[in-house]
């Protein structure tokens, strides 16, 4: 893992990408009891993508020159399968915008902060999506009410109020 | 967790989960986020244990641990 996160910031080093935060289940595990994950997500900026409708082209030509494995919609650092994903909306913009510098086996590197991989896990909305909402209410430390400032913000009050219907008040 | 999948013993999750030596809860305050990570490698050798006995489960990266 680590060689893995030094990879990802030489990726910044090199301005392949401008900016980049560890999203999805490591992100998740890192609030939150773990369990099964087999790949690294990884939200990015690019700085100017060449081509707009290939905007991972340039990782690509990288893990080439690096003789790093293409598998399916991972590339494999150091071991790792990592799945590249651009920023696709506002609130994950916003998210990578906000994300949290921490270090994690000695290594400098971004995570994606708990109210804001909430409010992902909301607006998703797949079943393991429900499922580790409700483990970040019971474990994770965060924040209510930035949580709930996020929500205002990209129009998922009416979720919420919803999950916590079905889920929490029950 | 769930761990009552058929093929998986319990010992050996209990096992595993011992090897990652951590003796008590794995909630963010009372693990590091290294603990959790070698509780994820060890989670994955035994999913991947049950998928090699279950061939008909979707196999993905099951060369790979990220333990090694």
């Amino acid at each position: 893992m680590k060689k893995t996160l030094e990879q990802l910031n030489k990726l910044v080093e090199l301005r392949v990408i401008e900016k980049y935060a560890i999203g999805g289940g490591i992100a998740h595990f890192y609030y939150i009891e773990p369990s099964v994950t087999y790949d690294l997500d990884i939200i990015i900026r690019i700085r100017s993508a060449k081509n707009n409708l290939a905007p991972l082209t340039e990782i690509y030509e990288w893990a080439r020159l690096n003789n790093y494995e293409v598998k399916e919609e991972h590339i494999i650092i150091e071991n790792i399968p990592v799945q590249f994903l651009p920023e696709y909306n506002l609130l994950i913009e916003e998210a990578v915008n906000n994300a949290d510098e921490i270090t994690i086996f000695d290594t400098k590197t971004f995570i994606i902060r708990p109210e804001y991989l909430m409010a992902i896990m909301l607006q998703t909305n797949r079943s393991k999506d429900r499922e580790r909402l409700l483990l970040f209410f019971n474990q994770a430390n965060y924040s209510q009410s930035v949580f709930e400032k996020i929500l205002n913000n990209h129009h998922l009050g009416e979720k919420y109020e919803l999950f916590k219907k079905k889920y929490i008040d029950e | 967790m769930n761990y009552s999948r058929k093929n998986i013993s319990m010992s050996k999750v209990i096992g595993k989960i011992a090897e990652s030596k951590i003796k008590y809860h794995l909630s963010s305050a009372k693990a590091t986020f290294e603990d959790k990570f070698k509780v994820i490698c060890a989670l994955q050798e035994i999913d991947l244990e049950f998928r090699k006995n279950n061939p008909h489960k979707k196999i993905k990266y099951y060369y790979r641990v990220w333990a090694k």
